[in-house]
């Protein structure tokens, strides 16, 4: 049960998000130039990193606002929570 | 018939007697007692059988470790089996029952498997039982595996959950948690303590040291005295932590039941930094009949005395490897009991010298006795020889292991410590620190200074006070004696839960399993209800010197909640049950529905299947309801339906991008059908867009998924496409009141909306708004049913009036309420489909008869570049076609395959299927390979081995020409 | 002819819970309400403008604040409006008028969430049973929104001088009802 910090409400329990997957997805377009594997790429296969990883997640049952969590995926410390849309902090080791 | 109580000590109400029944004999014991305590002070020595063999077995060790004396403890909806009799305090009444054993414990036909050890062995099921056929043994080996009975009845217990949070929890209240517990709430931190026994103490209950000094037990009672009155320590008894999760978040089960109203209580614990302090256990030796009754764990038997005022046995041998027998040498001096020889595995070389006529350099190879222990055969480590002594006891020191379970829960790491032959932590994953005997100390004063450590180290990492220094600490020098190599392997017991021998784990070995998790599985070891509490670091030592790798090297066994068992009620009191269990949605006219015959199905919310006056069944009432509906006018309830708002000036641009087809087109109070894809180019959903104004819009979406699609909406607004708009969900706002039939209008008429209600004025796929009764409503002519439909949208408070006054305007025009299946069957005599019923994942547009995308669509939506993979313009693919089966009256299941050649391949299935009333045949929708061009094909339709001849036709049985819609 | 009445979504279930002296549980009749969202790019004029016509500045997060009508945080671009039917009708003109080129909505909500006032010392000890938030006066101080899941569904809970009001959605009412009454009986 992991504790999240929802940029606007605050450290609540994971069973308040939902996870969206890898973040800063770059959504290929327009469809007409873009190729198969491009396609597949985008759709099928994340990075899926071990150790820190970005990722979004959604706090359905507060603001139901999107934010960006950069977590250990191995470790699941959660290194840093910033908005959409902006840069991750500079990680501390 | 070796155990008594003692005239004193102890800490058991003398005054106060308890009377319960062990296997239907009646007992007496005192108040404080355990069930195995009291049980061992009426001489019982046979608890139960075990697993396997069917071996007698007796009280082993204490707490949750003990791995023999577990009990099926209670009668009725209230009975559960494998408790550990160790962990049952006596009560009045109380009824507690061996298990695993036939007629009775003390003769049970089961032990015959005993004399069969040697088939028996570890996998023995992989390698026999395979002719003529396993399913042949299945069964008997089915009813013989497994302990205890499950009750038959409801569970009448009562339950709840308590959310807590902290600044330090401490985990174990004994000398190293106290002083841990005292110096964080010192430093100024909000603690709680958690206790797994009904008292604090810990390891000073049974233990104080070979010179009988009084100063732990004094010392605990001050701390004790101190934590009650401190106001930032909370500390919880009989409270057990069975898991440790992320971001110190644990779970402990509460069972004071003499303080809460309820009997056990689940806690959700979210603390700041955490300290362990669970102690340690006292681990088996391990020669041959080591698992008889009367072979007893130093701990378990100083604590009998200490605690209980117990003695197990009369004439006792103690088995040691060093210095750690002194308590129990010390207790058997106390309770006058007679030693009759110390067996000591060291070479008493320095510092292990005794003088007290030990045998030293010497093992027991062997204990006598089948019921109880009568005596044991000693030999030298090296050498000849073999001396037998009499006696009913033997008390084996053997070392400690530190209890780490939910330190590696945690993630924590473990390694191998050579001076103390046991694993200690090295490295927390999380904000936890060990602390005392769980974190190898052997001695007060180590534990002492290993508590104050943990406690200002633990409340410093959440900001109060300074961090200290680390402590030096003693830790226990063991020269550890794995198992006795004299003894015979076949019945030196490593696991006792599971029966598994010394033997078990060298063949295991033999047959090249080399993790020690691959050994686990194929032997069951560390599988009971004990968890390898007392067998894993056993086998751990025994496999490390039959492969000759160091215990190092052959690692730990991966320890998973929950530490000890917990009850299902327990766990359940979180998410609740029945009615609870989620929410049950009521339509706000569920009283009006109700008293006009309504039968409900949870269709996500609670809704009418149909309506049945007069003891109709359901196929009566709904093809009654359909005809109604297309002959005069029928009122359905479609709240649910999902309706969120749009609005800004990037809102047609935003829902172009939602919708496979264009929705900047759609003009003021238009209203348009649209598809919805998933970016694999797969239905989503299907529902209406309604023009409001040219920068505000209306989504209807289908009731099954309208979360799905307001969590959707938000979704590619905040991550993908950031326009200017706002999205709101006004699903709960608003009450549905649909009215549908040829005299539709007539009703809507009567109603005086305030707007003209004429087939010119408001034609269909159109917009109005108005007021009915001066309550504002908002009506959308749209059709799920094929005929004229006017869904009438009011403030949901005024859902149930609505439905009243729509009812009784519509009398005159003989409107009848229907159901959900009446409306399934009008929709699929018009070919509407369901999504996910007519749909699975793979459907895309065209496969349902909508060519999407448009040649005017220039625009990317979700899913457009999927419907360019050369996948999604296959002939192949499956298409919506209706089946019109060749006898009228027979209805397709749903589910059935359409099958082709010989052997019959799948081609398609049957989606929806139902008798029509209005046509007066069946009528079925389904997706098939292929199926537009199929249009015309005889088919054949097989389910559960019956074929039903058909037609592929038209998917649109009514109404061909689609000319009621806009009448 | 049937002359409208309004039903709120307690009516089967009575609408108030007595848990001995230090606990009361009621539901609120009749409330009104609308949902005010903005777009995330309006600019400090428009937002401006807003404050005017509600005669307060819209809360911060996890605030509520009394103007004309009590405006209750329920997002950053997201505010729930309560008040009396008029008032609520009047400010809702006023700013589509005002504001008609900006991105903003304002939609009845009167029955879309319900109101229960849990009252009493007992108040957060009740709540602990049902929800997973810190709920001690330093954490969750008087006037502090917190919109979180309770009894498994989204509740904005707000802290008050005497207890905890909750609203939830109208689809959910009675299901946190009976959680409530659940939970108190233990």
């Amino acid at each position: 049960m992991l504790k999240i910090d929802c940029p606007w409400c605050g450290s609540r329990n994971e069973d308040e998000f939902s996870n969206g997957g890898e973040s800063h997805l770059v959504r290929p377009e327009p469809p007409t130039s873009v190729t198969e594997d491009e396609w597949a790429n985008y759709l099928f296969y994340p990075t899926n990193t071990k150790g820190p990883s970005k990722e979004t997640w959604f706090h359905k049952y507060g603001c139901r606002q999107w934010f960006n969590v950069t977590r250990n995926t191995a470790t699941h410390e959660i290194l840093n929570v910033y908005r959409i849309g902006e840069n991750p902090p500079e990680e501390n080791s | 018939m070796a155990g008594y109580r003692l005239e004193k000590g102890g800490l058991v109400g003398r005054n106060e007697t308890v009377n319960f029944t062990f296997n239907g004999r009646p007992y007496v014991g005192f108040k404080g007692d355990t069930l195995a305590s009291a049980l061992v002070a009426n001489g019982v020595s046979v608890f139960g059988r075990s697993f396997k063999y069917h071996r007698s077995r007796g009280l082993f060790s204490r707490g949750a470790a003990d791995p023999n004396t577990l009990m099926q403890i209670g009668i009725g909806a209230q009975t559960s089996p494998n408790i550990p009799a160790t962990q049952v305090p006596v009560t009045d009444g109380l009824v507690a029952n061996s298990i695993n054993a036939w007629p009775s414990v003390e003769f049970d036909i089961g032990e015959i498997n005993d004399v069969f050890k040697r088939v028996l062995i570890a996998g023995f099921y992989y390698k026999s039982l395979m002719w003529p056929k396993w399913g042949l043994f299945e069964p008997i080996i089915r009813r013989a595996a497994g302990m205890g009975k499950v009750p038959k009845e409801p569970d009448s217990a009562s339950y709840e959950i308590g959310n807590l949070q902290c600044d330090v929890l401490v985990i174990g209240a004994g000398l190293a948690g106290l002083h841990a517990a005292q110096a964080a709430a010192g430093a100024g931190a909000d603690v709680i303590i958690m206790e797994s026994d009904t008292v604090a103490g810990g390891t000073s209950l049974w233990s104080i040291g070979a010179n009988a000094n009084e100063d732990v037990r004094e010392q605990v009672k001050r701390l004790v005295n101190e934590v009650h009155s401190s106001p930032n320590i909370r500390m919880l008894c009989s409270t057990t932590v069975v898991s440790y999760h992320d971001d110190n978040y644990l779970v402990a089960i509460d069972r004071n039941c003499d303080v809460v109203a309820v009997d056990e209580r689940l806690i959700h614990a979210r603390a700041g930094s955490v300290v362990v302090a669970q102690g340690a256990v006292e681990r088996p030796f391990i020669f041959e009949n080591n698992d008889r009754p009367g072979v007893i764990a130093a701990d378990a038997f100083s604590e009998l005395i200490r605690r209980y005022g117990v003695a197990f046995g009369k004439k006792i041998v103690i088995f040691t490897n060093g210095g750690r027998a002194d308590d129990a040498i010390a207790a058997a001096h106390e309770a006058g009991i007679e030693i009759v020889a110390i067996v000591d595995s060291s070479d008493g070389a320095g510092s292990d010298a005794r003088n007290d006529n030990r045998l030293m350099g010497h093992v027991i190879k062997r204990a006598m006795g089948r019921k109880r222990v009568r005596g044991v055969e000693v030999v030298p480590t090296d050498g000849q020889g073999s001396i037998k002594l009499a006696c009913d006891t033997v008390v084996v020191a053997a070392g400690a292991s530190a209890q780490l379970q939910l330190f590696t829960q945690s993630g924590g790491k473990l390694s191998y410590d050579e001076d103390s032959a046991s694993f200690l932590p090295v490295s927390s994953m999380q904000n936890v620190r060990v602390c005392g005997a769980s974190n190898g100390t052997n001695t007060p004063t180590s534990a002492v200074s290993d508590g104050r450590w943990a406690g200002l180290d633990a409340a410093a990492s959440v900001g109060f006070g300074d961090k200290p220094s680390v402590p030096d600490l003693t830790r226990a020098l063991e020269k550890p004696l794995w198992f006795v190599h004299q003894s015979s392997s076949k019945t030196s017991f490593v696991d006792m839960q599971g029966d598994v021998t010394v033997s078990d784990l060298a063949l295991s070995l033999r047959e090249n399993f080399r993790s020690i998790e691959h050994i686990k599985r194929y032997t069951t070891l560390g599988m009971g209800v004990e968890q390898g509490k007392i067998s894993g670091l056993a086998a751990i030592g025994v496999i490390s010197e039959l492969s000759g790798k160091s215990p190092g090297d052959v690692g730990t066994l991966k320890h998973r909640p929950p530490y000890s068992p917990v009850s299902l009620g327990a766990l359940s009191a979180g998410q609740k049950r029945g009615a609870l269990l989620a929410p049950i949605k009521k339509l706000p006219a569920h009283k009006w529905h109700e008293k006009h015959g309504a039968v409900f199905e949870d269709h996500g919310w609670m809704r009418p299947t149909y309506y049945s006056m007069s003891g109709e069944t359901m196929h009566g009432a709904a093809a009654r309801e359909a005809v109604a509906v297309r002959k005069n006018v029928g009122l359905f309830d479609g709240t649910p339906l999902g309706k969120f708002e749009i609005k800004g000036p990037d809102a047609a641009k935003f829902l172009n991008y939602i919708y496979a087809g264009r929705m900047d087109t759609l003009k003021v109070g238009r209203i348009r059908y649209g598809l919805m894809l998933n970016e694999n180019g797969s239905l989503f959903d299907d529902g209406v867009v309604v023009c409001l104004s040219k920068d505000h819009f209306l989504i209807n979406a289908s009731s099954g998924h309208a979360d799905a699609v307001y969590d959707w909406l938000e979704a590619w607004h905040q991550l993908e496409w950031p326009l200017d708009l706002v999205i709101q969900d006004c699903t709960a706002e608003w009450a549905v009141a649909t009215v549908a039939g040829p005299k539709a209008r007539e009703v809507l008429a009567a109603l005086n909306p305030g707007f003209d209600v004429s087939a010119e004025s408001f034609p269909h796929m159109s917009y109005r708004a108005g007021h009915i009764s001066g309550v504002p409503a908002r009506v959308q002519r749209v059709s799920f049913s094929g005929e004229i439909c006017y869904e009438i949208n009011v403030s949901a408070d005024y859902g149930e009036w609505i439905m009243h006054h729509v009812q009784e305007a519509g009398k005159l025009f003989g409107l009848v309420p229907y159901g959900i299946e009446a409306l399934e069957i009008l929709r699929a005599e018009k070919g509407y489909i369901h999504v996910d019923t007519d749909t699975d994942s793979n459907t895309q547009p065209k496969d349902i008869g909508f060519p999407y995308p448009s040649k005017t669509k220039e625009s990317d939506f979700i899913g457009r570049r999927s419907l360019m993979r050369p996948a999604s313009h296959s002939p192949n693919r499956q298409q919506l076609v209706g089946i019109a089966t060749a006898d009228p009256d027979t209805v397709l299941e749903v589910g059935a395959h359409i099958v082709t050649g010989n052997p019959a391949q799948s081609i398609g299935f049957i989606t929806s299927s139902y008798m029509s009333p209005n046509l007066g045949c069946s009528i079925a929708l389904a997706l098939m390979n292929g199926g537009k061009a199929a249009t015309g094909a005889s088919v054949d339709v097989w389910s559960l081995g019956k074929t039903v001849s058909g037609t592929v036709c038209d998917p649109v049985f009514f109404d061909k020409e689609r000319g009621l819609l806009n009448g | 002819m049937v002359k409208p009445y309004r039903m709120h979504s307690f009516a089967e279930l009575g609408d108030k819970l007595s848990f001995g002296q230090e606990l009361t549980v009621s539901a609120v009749q009749n409330t009104n309400a609308m949902l005010l969202s903005i777009g995330s790019n309006m600019s400090e004029k428009s937002i401006g403008a807003i404050e005017k016509i509600l005669g307060t500045s819209l809360p911060d997060a996890n605030r509520m604040v009394q103007g004309v009508v009590e405006i209750i945080w329920q997002g950053p671009y997201q505010f729930l409006l309560v008040g009396k039917q008029l008032k609520l009708d009047d400010i809702s003109t006023v700013l589509n008028a005002e504001l008609k080129d900006e991105t903003i909505l304002v939609t009845p909500f009167s029955s879309a969430v319900k109101f229960m006032h849990v009252i009493g010392k007992n108040a957060t000890t009740l709540l602990a049973l049902l929800t997973s938030i810190p709920l001690d006066t330093d954490k969750f101080s008087t006037e502090t929104v917190a919109i979180t899941r309770l009894a498994k569904v989204r509740c904005t809970l707000i802290r008050r001088a005497g207890g905890v009001d909750i609203i939830v959605d109208r689809i959910n009412a009675n299901h946190v009802w009976e959680w409530i009454t659940d939970a108190a009986n233990t």
